[in-house]
């Protein structure tokens, strides 16, 4: 038994010597994929469902798919070769994404853009969906940061209705055209790149869903707004008054036809039943 | 992939892994399958809690809501009035809210949440658009098939070397996918691919890995897989859009039995093809395509009014069933096309089978494999024009076999024979090959229906004769169909039906031949015999292989009757054909002779039970005795029909029958002293009871009433007793002394009166006389002497007539006996001293001293 063991470790080891330098990308970045997708679906389910009860962190899987994926990315050549290589950035900057490290998830989805672009130019090889998800990742970055931006900023003590007020047209919304602040643009951004989508309508209905996520810190930040004006004794009762009208009407101008118009775009995206159980979850999250 | 627990393990398998995928093809497929892998993809952060800001809204636009809700409207009122909401408040606001946003939506409830389904359905996004995928089926499932791969083959490290046999013909199978056409229903197949090749390849894996190598290695076989693979997805794709998700599982699953079964039999189906069926490599593909399609098409097409095949197959039946269309399909290979094939005879014996509790054993596919196997060889035959269509002639065999195993009843509920799968696929074998054998069994037709079905009926309509608890047991029914089968084929005659004694029903000759049997074995007021089943064996192979054959008529159940009639013959210690034989042949014989005889089967049955019971009685046991009392019997009684006497008031008898056991009865029995017993043969007892029959007919007042032939027959018997021991006693001289009493008695009946001897005893006068005489015999100076008178039969009946008469006509004084026995003995010492004289001159002489 210890010739055979013995045997079997020379050979694995001889076979590793071997194999590792030429497949184990690939199996590194299926080890991504397949971690990074039961990330997002533990992701999803704790924000859908906030009372299930999910096993397991998904930061866990995404620093295991991110692993994976750097893992893979230590033979570019390689995962050049298999034409995987854009595929590797991009789970690695969408992982990068959900670990909070957002100049890494940017600065990695450039990196996985140029190698799209030259897989479409050298080899006519399309991928429509990675190369989408990588031209909205930033704006994917900037709704997640727009959101802990603001949580973080009303935070503890509630501020003066003023602050809050710059605060939302630095980091939300400004009515000057040539101002744009991140959240906005992010959401516009989305728009955009879902408008160039050819076909696709799954991953035009997430990107649909991501608006609407954004869209709903817009409105979490509108009723931050009301609340400093509401808990801002420096105001008087005219200025809340006018405080409260003023994020009134933005809801009525901003939040509402926006949203109704991405509701409609997910019906029609999506017919069928758990789209109209979509529709109406997010109807009425905000 | 298998769980590993040892990092020296893991090590290992994950190099075997990686090693594995060196393979190029292999390489390709799995980084196409990571491109194109559906990924699920996560939303930015939102918080998902509902805030005031938004409830505040939606009764802003909702105000009749408020009306009549006082708390709520204090709720929206403190919201909207810049208040702070306590938590609690926040909470009861919040339901206000969910409750209205569900009333909108016509529902009840709280708050919506998404399932983890629902959030994969949406989020689960692929690379591709819908029909826009650059991929094969292969290509598209390569990733899966790469993972079962790996588990698979680092059993079987040798699969991983395409230069191998089995690497070549996973090589073929896989192949096969690349040439399904997408054109048609892309979408699905694009979908539903991800299901059905990887079961489709590991199915594959595991057989090609059960293949020789030399099989393996063959290019016809690696043809034969990749045809197979591919009409196997080919079909499963068309029928799975239109099924439901529990009906596609269902269609992979039996896609997959299907393609195992038919891997597994690819030697055996190549080395049985002819060389022309693989020389056309247009040709071939389709067969076989065809050959795997056509039993997946049975299995899974539900036509309503036939039987769902899948609830009746296993692996193993499967497995038979696929061997079997193979056998076909290699000799016929036309059976695929056209129709008259395969699919047909599929068809149509799953058609034929109707009855649930057949069905519910599992039995169809097993049918479907006696049916293929046998249409193997003779399928060109075996086919027929009916005004409804083309007709298999083993389908219509096995639907009129298991229609009669299925319609038999007995006082309204289900009879069904007691079979074991085993023996009811038996006897279904046997029937075909019949069948195979012999066309006629279905194309040739009795009272309008084919022979097997009526032969059928009639074997399981005589069963019904049987009492409820009389169950046979299936070989023993196996082989009354077999015989029925020798039968019938010899005899055709015996289902002719006929009406039988009182019956108001018509029976086959065959069917009532079983039921007398089956009534005799199993009377239903006495408690079984044990041995019954022995001896019914016995009675059924002498009806089918004896009677049947020699009589396949009304004569035939006639001559059953005499022989099973109760009291007949005596079968309690086993069936004997060697009398059975006898006593038919003898009987046959007489009938025969005498046809009128046939419509006298009472009379018969009475004669025959009385002769057999009167042979027992004598004690006398001696084959083939009973036989020949039989036939000398009905020889005689034909003329004599009627001749029938009361006997002590007992069943009347026939008056043959009393003289035969009158005689009998005298040569048994046991002398007086022990001394003289007549030990006879058959021949010598025959020809005695001939000389009675022959007497009683002309003289019947000896037997009616009396016993007189007894007597007479014990007379001349203890007559001989007088004898002195140093004469040898000869059976010839018995016969001769009978005879001589019979002639004798039958002119002076009064030779049977009394008459009182010297010494007192009372006996008749024909004893008397005999013994007298024997005693002056018995002077004779030497036994040569007395040898020689009682050779000297001519000299012997003078005297003894003479002697008889005179004691006849005297009056049985002692004076007038005295007077007789010493004119007798002055005759014989006449002879005696002058035996030149002839009888004549001494009776003259001895006259003329007397008178």
């Amino acid at each position: 038994m210890k010739k055979i063991a013995r045997f079997t470790t020379g050979l694995a080891a001889l076979v590793l010597l071997l194999a590792l330098s030429s497949c184990s990308h690939l199996m590194y970045l299926d080890s991504a994929q397949q971690n990074f997708n039961r990330a997002a679906a533990l992701d999803n389910e704790m924000r859908f469902s906030p009372r299930s009860e999910v096993p397991a962190s998904p930061s866990l899987y995404y620093s295991t798919a991110h692993a994976f994926a750097e893992k893979a990315l230590q033979n570019k050549s390689a995962l050049k070769k298999d034409d995987v290589l854009a595929n590797a950035y991009s789970i690695k900057a969408l992982s990068e994404w959900k670990l909070y490290r957002y100049d890494e998830a940017k600065a990695t989805s450039r990196l996985a853009l140029l190698e799209y672009q030259a897989l479409e130019e050298d080899k006519k090889l399309f991928m429509p969906r990675d190369k989408a998800l990588m031209e909205a990742l930033p704006s994917l970055t900037d709704l997640d940061q727009g959101k802990r931006f603001l949580y973080t900023f009303f935070a503890g003590t509630m501020p003066g209705y003023e602050q809050a007020k710059d605060h939302y047209f630095s980091n939300v919304f400004h009515p000057d055209a040539d101002k744009s602040p991140k959240l906005e643009t992010a959401v516009s951004k989305i728009d955009m790149v879902r408008s160039q989508l050819e076909g696709n309508n799954d991953l035009a209905l997430y990107f649909v869903s991501s608006q609407l996520a954004g869209l709903k810190t817009w409105s979490d930040a509108l009723d931050f707004l009301r609340q400093s004006a509401n808990k801002d004794n420096s105001l008087s009762d005219s200025a809340k008054q006018e405080a409260r009208a003023f994020v009134a009407e933005q809801y009525k101008l901003h939040i509402k036809p926006q949203k109704e118009k991405l509701l409609a775009d997910l019906s029609r995206l999506a017919p069928k039943p758990e789209a109209e159980r979509m529709k109406s979850y997010w109807d009425d999250l905000f | 992939m298998a769980v590993l627990t040892s990092t020296a393990a893991e090590a290992v398998i994950f190099s075997i892994n990686s090693a594995i995928k060196l393979s190029q093809n292999l390489r390709r497929a799995y980084a196409q399958s990571l491109r194109g892998r559906a990924l699920t993809l996560p939303l930015p952060e939102f918080d998902n809690e509902v805030k005031m800001l938004t409830i505040d809204r939606f009764f802003d636009e909702h105000t009749a809501y408020l009306e009549g809700l006082e708390p709520l409207k204090a709720l929206y009122n403190k919201s909207n009035g810049g208040e702070d909401l306590t938590s609690e408040d926040k909470d009861s606001y919040r339901e206000y809210y969910f409750s209205f946003k569900a009333l909108e939506r016509g529902e009840n409830g709280q708050r919506l949440e998404m399932s983890a389904e629902d959030l994969n359905a949406f989020f689960k996004v692929r690379q591709w658009d819908k029909g826009k995928a650059p991929q094969s089926v292969l290509q598209l499932v390569a990733g899966t098939l790469v993972d079962i791969g790996i588990d698979y083959f680092c059993q079987h490290p040798g699969m991983l070397n395409p230069e191998s046999v089995h690497g070549k013909v996973m090589y073929h199978f896989l192949r096969a996918f690349d040439e399904i056409d997408f054109a048609e229903q892309r979408d699905f197949k694009e979908a539903f691919s991800a299901r059905l090749v990887p079961k489709l390849f590991a199915a594959a894996a595991e057989s090609v890995a059960d293949l020789a190598p030399d099989l393996a290695g063959d290019e016809k076989v690696q043809s034969l897989i990749h045809a197979t693979a591919k009409g196997i997805a080919t079909d499963i794709y068309r029928r799975a859009e239109t099924l439901d998700a529990g009906g596609q599982n269902e269609a992979v699953h039996w896609g997959q039995m299907v393609l195992r079964s038919m891997v597994g039999h690819a030697g055996q189906y190549v080395v049985q093809s002819p060389q022309s069926l693989f020389g056309t490599n247009q040709g071939v593909s389709k067969i076989i395509e065809s050959t795997g399609v056509i039993l997946l098409d049975a299995i899974l097409d539900d036509n309503s009014d036939q039987i769902v095949f899948k609830n009746a197959l296993s692996p193993d039946t499967l497995d038979r069933l696929t061997r079997a269309t193979l056998d076909v399909v290699a000799q016929h290979p036309a059976v695929l096309h056209g129709g008259r094939g395969i699919k047909e005879i599929i068809a149509g014996v799953a058609g034929s089978v109707k009855d649930k509790s057949i069905l519910e054993r599992g039995f169809l596919p097993e049918l479907t494999r006696v049916v293929l196997e046998q249409s193997a060889g003779h399928l060109d035959l075996l086919w027929r024009e009916t005004p409804t269509g083309a007709e298999h002639l083993l389908v219509s065999a096995v639907k009129q076999v298991m229609g009669t195993l299925a319609a038999q009843t007995t006082d309204g509920k289900p009879w069904k024979p007691a079979l074991t799968n085993t023996q009811m696929l038996s006897i279904v074998e046997e029937l075909v090959d019949e069948v195979v054998q012999n066309p006629a069994w279905i194309l040739d037709e009795v009272q309008g229906k084919p022979v097997l079905s009526e032969m059928l009926d009639a074997t399981f309509a005589s069963m019904r004769s049987l009492p409820k608890d009389a169950r046979l047991q299936g070989e023993v029914l196996r082989s009354i169909l077999k015989q029925n089968v020798e039968i019938t084929l010899l005899q055709r005659s015996v289902l002719d039906k006929i009406k039988w004694g009182t019956e108001q029903e018509e029976k086959a000759i065959l069917s009532k031949a079983l039921e007398m049997v089956f009534t005799f074995v199993f009377p239903k007021d006495a408690r079984p015999e044990i041995g019954r089943l022995q001896l019914l064996a016995e009675l059924l192979e002498y009806v089918t292989q004896t009677l049947l054959r020699q009589h396949p008529d009304e004569k035939g159940l006639v001559l059953l009757d005499l022989i099973l009639f109760k009291g007949g013959v005596d079968f309690s210690r086993g069936f004997d054909k060697k009398l059975t034989d006898e006593i038919l042949n003898s009987v046959s014989a007489a009938l025969a002779a005498h046809p009128e005889l046939l419509v006298k089967g009472r009379l018969l049955q009475s004669i025959i039970s009385d002769l057999a019971q009167t042979v027992q009685d004598s004690g006398i046991r001696q084959p083939g005795l009973l036989p020949e009392l039989i036939r000398i019997t009905l020889e005689n009684v034909a003329s004599h029909l009627e001749a029938v006497a009361d006997e002590h008031a007992g069943q009347p008898k026939h008056i043959l029958v009393l003289a035969i056991g009158q005689v009998l009865r005298a040569i048994s029995q046991p002398s007086e002293d022990g001394r003289w017993v007549p030990k006879l043969s058959n021949d010598q007892i025959q020809e005695i009871v001939r000389m009675a029959v022959a007497v009683v007919l002309e003289n019947p007042q000896w037997v009616r009433g009396g016993d007189k032939l007894f007597q007479l027959i014990d007379a001349v018997i203890c007559a001989m007793e007088k004898l002195p021991d140093f004469v040898a006693v000869t059976y010839t001289l018995l016969r001769d002394l009978i005879e001589i009493a019979l002639e004798a008695v039958e002119r002076q009946g009064q030779l049977l009166n009394d008459i009182k001897t010297q010494t007192g005893e009372t006996i008749i006068r024909l004893r008397f006389a005999l013994e007298e005489l024997f005693a002056i015999l018995s002077e004779a100076e030497t036994a040569e002497e007395l040898a020689w008178y009682l050779s000297q039969r001519q000299i012997l009946n003078i005297l003894m007539e003479y002697f008889l008469t005179y004691i006849v006509t005297i009056q049985a004084t002692e004076d007038n006996l005295k007077t007789a026995v010493s004119q007798m003995k002055a005759a014989v010492a006449t002879w005696r001293n002058d035996t030149s004289k002839t009888l004549e001159e001494i009776f003259g002489k001895l006259g003329q001293q007397s008178a």
